[in-house]
């Protein structure tokens, strides 16, 4: 193997990770709902730290369905809850419940 | 049975608001509409509030020798950390990234954004913000009013429903509470005292026997609190003593606690923090200098800060102390110690004080402004600088801010600053021992504490006949 091939075995095996692990929380929210709901959206504004923990709780187990059944991605125009397995939305739960208003660590989603 | 107790634990995962206990103040009130709504029962604890050293920033200043009888605090002193607060209170600084670099110093204050004034009038009352220290889930962030100015207020104003649950959480302070300010004071985590860290917000006993879940498990004011919110304690670099009474081990400890004379004798002349607190900023780097003649660039927070040296684990340095303090005040002399330095904070005593004993320090340097002409100590205008990086400008805004002295001719000034370190006590077998101090490479400098010599170059145990 050449000194170049070598390298690039290693770039990959070193970026495969992060491709692995590219379903962390704070992309999904940027990529799934900062595109409906970022600055100055009509939709209103939300970001982790607009609810407490228990609200999060409680709009993921009895709101987010019936208020976005029929949301269609403003960016791959397929359906938003069709296009998220539940490993990503126990995800995006997590990281609005860690960042919540009264959480340790209130954040945006950057 | 085990398949169903795991199956109430998966459900009670999923429904934690359905087992969340009442809070205190669930039936007090409907709506949290600012410190107002808490007025209307708590007026008098608000009273005792506003006079504290908590609100002021001002009070008496018995310990500090030449105080003169002036009433001290942040507000009239300088420090060689982030220098004076008053024209620096608050506002949002963002850089070009359009992150907030720096809210004001106002931050570590208790109050919505007004400074606080000696009046006592409704609108200061209302100013103060209980929630900081009686409601865990409460936080805030800087915003403009109507009239364009700053103000502190929840970050869940436009959500009533999650603000009143929080504001309904009322209980005592925590840990958490108390060291949102006082781990981060400075302007960064653990920069300024060295032992007073995140970490201790939640820790075992071996890395705080007080302090450590499955130690004593104490809040802070279990050492600290007072009595009408004034609370004890202002260790040896504070400008002003909120009460007259200190925090002391032996109110918990006996004086003499050991089983071995050996160390008990050392007891009139060595403070118990010495041996128990080895070393200090065992989690995050506490700032050991600060030189604000360098300015430094930080190109990942795209902010300007002074060049400061942090460092871990650090050992203590040891001194005589006898209580009181010189401090370095506005419009007086610049106190040059024996090494050329501006003493910042030095604390009194010797060994030929019976009332001084050493005492375990934190060390800071620093390197500050100074007025030529008038020898007097400047503060910097930091939160201009932050953002600008134009430290002559900073400078000569805060010359005249502070002195009214326009042009200013300034130098540049080493100075030095002793600050007690009082927590992060270890379980005893991680004490100091006998040849820590004694013998070839202890650590007491024996000449600086006035000693002709190492007492016990051996570091053996005293003659049975002389116990
Ligand atoms: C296709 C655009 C779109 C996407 C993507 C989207 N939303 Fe929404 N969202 C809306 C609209 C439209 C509303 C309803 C606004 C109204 O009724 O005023 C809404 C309402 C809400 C509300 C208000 C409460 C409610 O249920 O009505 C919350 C909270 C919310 N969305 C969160 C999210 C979260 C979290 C995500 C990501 C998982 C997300 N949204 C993704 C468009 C979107
Ligand atoms: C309707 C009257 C009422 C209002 C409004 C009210 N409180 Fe209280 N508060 C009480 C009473 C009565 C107690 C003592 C009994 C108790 O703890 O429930 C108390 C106790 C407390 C305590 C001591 C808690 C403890 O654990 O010992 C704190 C701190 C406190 N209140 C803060 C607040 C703050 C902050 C607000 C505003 C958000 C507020 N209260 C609003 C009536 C009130
Ligand atoms: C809003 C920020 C803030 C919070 C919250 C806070 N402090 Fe402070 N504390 C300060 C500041 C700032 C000073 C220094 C005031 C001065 O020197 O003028 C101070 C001073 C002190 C002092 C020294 C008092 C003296 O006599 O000089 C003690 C002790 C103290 N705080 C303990 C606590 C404890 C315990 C808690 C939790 C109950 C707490 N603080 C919560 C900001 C805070
Ligand atoms: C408010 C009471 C109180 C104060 C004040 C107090 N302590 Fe303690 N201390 C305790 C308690 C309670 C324990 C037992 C905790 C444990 O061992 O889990 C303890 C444990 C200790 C231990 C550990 C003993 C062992 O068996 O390892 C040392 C050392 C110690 N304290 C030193 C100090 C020093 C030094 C100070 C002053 C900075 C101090 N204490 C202030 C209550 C106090
Ligand atoms: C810097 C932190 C801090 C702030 C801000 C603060 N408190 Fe307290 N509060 C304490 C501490 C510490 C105690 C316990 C010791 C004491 O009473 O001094 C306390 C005790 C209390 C108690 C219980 C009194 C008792 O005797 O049991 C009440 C009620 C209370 N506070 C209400 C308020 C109200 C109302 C405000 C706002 C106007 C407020 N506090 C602001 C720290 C704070
Ligand atoms: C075991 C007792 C104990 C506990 C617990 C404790 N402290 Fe202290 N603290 C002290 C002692 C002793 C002093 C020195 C007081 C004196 O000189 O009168 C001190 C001093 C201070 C000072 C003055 C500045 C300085 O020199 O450090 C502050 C501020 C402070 N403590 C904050 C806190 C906070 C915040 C907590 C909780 C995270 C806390 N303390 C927990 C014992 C304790
Ligand atoms: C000269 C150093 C030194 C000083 C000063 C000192 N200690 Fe100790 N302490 C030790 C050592 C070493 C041990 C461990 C003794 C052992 O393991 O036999 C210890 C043990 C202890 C213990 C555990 C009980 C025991 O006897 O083993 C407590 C509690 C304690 N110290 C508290 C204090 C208090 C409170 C003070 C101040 C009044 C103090 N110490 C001052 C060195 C010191
Ligand atoms: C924290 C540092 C420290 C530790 C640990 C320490 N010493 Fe000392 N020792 C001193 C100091 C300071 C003096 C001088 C005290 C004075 O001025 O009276 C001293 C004095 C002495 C003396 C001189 C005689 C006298 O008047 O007391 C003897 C002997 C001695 N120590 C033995 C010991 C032994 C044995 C141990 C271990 C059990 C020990 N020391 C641990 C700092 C320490």
């Amino acid at each position: 193997m050449t000194f170049r091939l070598r390298f690039l075995t290693i770039l990959l095996l070193l970026t495969l990770p992060a491709f692995l692990f590219a379903a962390d929380g704070q992309t999904l929210f940027r990529e799934n709902c900062k595109v409906c709901h970022g600055k100055g959206s009509k939709n209103g504004v939300y970001t982790p730290m607009s609810f407490t923990q228990d609200q999060w709780r409680r709009f993921f187990a009895t709101k987010l369905v019936p208020s976005h059944k029929s949301a269609i991605h403003p960016v791959t125009h397929k359906n938003l809850l069709e296009g998220l397995t539940p490993a990503e939305m126990k995800a995006l739960q997590n990281f609005a419940v860690d960042h919540a208003a009264d959480s340790e660590q209130p954040a945006t989603c950057g | 049975m085990r398949r169903a107790i795991l199956m109430l634990l998966f459900l009670a995962s999923w429904v934690p608001w359905a087992t969340a206990q009442k809070s205190s103040h669930a039936d007090y009130f409907e709506h949290y509409e600012g410190t107002k709504t808490c007025l209307t029962c708590h007026q008098s604890e608000a009273e005792s509030f506003f006079h504290s050293q908590h609100y002021q920033w001002l009070g008496t200043a018995s310990h500090i020798v030449n105080a003169q009888g002036q009433a001290l605090g942040k507000m009239n002193t300088i420090n060689d950390f982030c220098t004076n607060p008053s024209s620096n209170w608050i506002g949002r600084v963002e850089n070009k990234k359009g992150d907030v670099i720096t809210r004001g110093c106002s931050a570590c204050h208790a109050g919505l954004g007004l400074k606080p004034s000696p009046e006592m009038t409704q609108a200061q009352l209302e100013n103060i913000d209980c929630l900081q220290c009686h409601a865990s889930g409460y936080r805030r962030d800087v915003y403009q009013n109507g009239k364009g100015q700053w103000e502190w207020r929840p970050i869940l104003w436009e959500n009533q429903e999650g603000l009143d649950s929080v504001a309904k959480r009322i209980g005592m302070p925590t840990r958490v509470t108390c060291l949102r300010c006082h781990a981060n004071s400075g302007g960064g985590a653990n920069f300024k005292r060295g032992d007073l860290e995140y970490a201790l917000s939640n820790t075992t006993r071996d890395y705080d026997v007080h302090m450590g879940k499955d130690g004593a498990n104490f809040d802070c004011i279990n050492c600290h609190k007072g009595s009408d919110h004034h609370v004890r304690g202002r260790g040896a670099d504070l400008s002003a003593n909120d009460m007259k009474e200190t925090v002391r081990c032996s109110e918990c400890h006996k004086t003499a606690p050991h089983k071995d004379a050996d160390l008990n004798r050392h007891m009139s002349r060595i403070d118990c923090t010495v041996c128990h607190i080895p070393t200090f900023a065992r989690t995050d780097a506490t700032d050991m200098v600060r030189d604000w003649s360098k300015p430094a660039y930080n190109a990942e927070k795209e902010k300007y800060a002074a060049t400061i040296t942090l460092e871990t684990n650090v050992k203590p340095v040891y001194a005589w102390y006898n209580g009181n303090t010189q401090e370095q005040l506005l419009r007086q002399p610049l106190n040059r110690l024996a090494d050329g330095s501006v003493g910042m904070m030095i604390p009194q005593g010797s060994r030929n004080d019976p009332k001084a004993k050493i005492f375990a320090f934190k060390l800071h340097r620093a390197k500050l402004p100074y007025l030529k002409e008038q020898g007097w100590i400047l503060p910097i205008q930091v939160e201009e600088f932050f953002q600008t990086g134009e430290l002559d400008k900073s400078i000569r805004e805060a010359a005249e801010h502070a002195y009214g002295v326009k042009n200013p001719v300034y130098g540049w000034a080493d100075t030095t600053r002793y600050m007690g370190i009082y927590h992060g006590v270890r379980p005893h077998e991680q004490a100091l021992h006998c040849k820590d101090c004694h013998g070839a490479g202890g650590r007491m400098d024996w000449k600086a504490l006035g000693y002709p010599a190492d007492p016990n170059p051996t570091g053996a145990p005293a003659p049975k006949e002389e116990q």
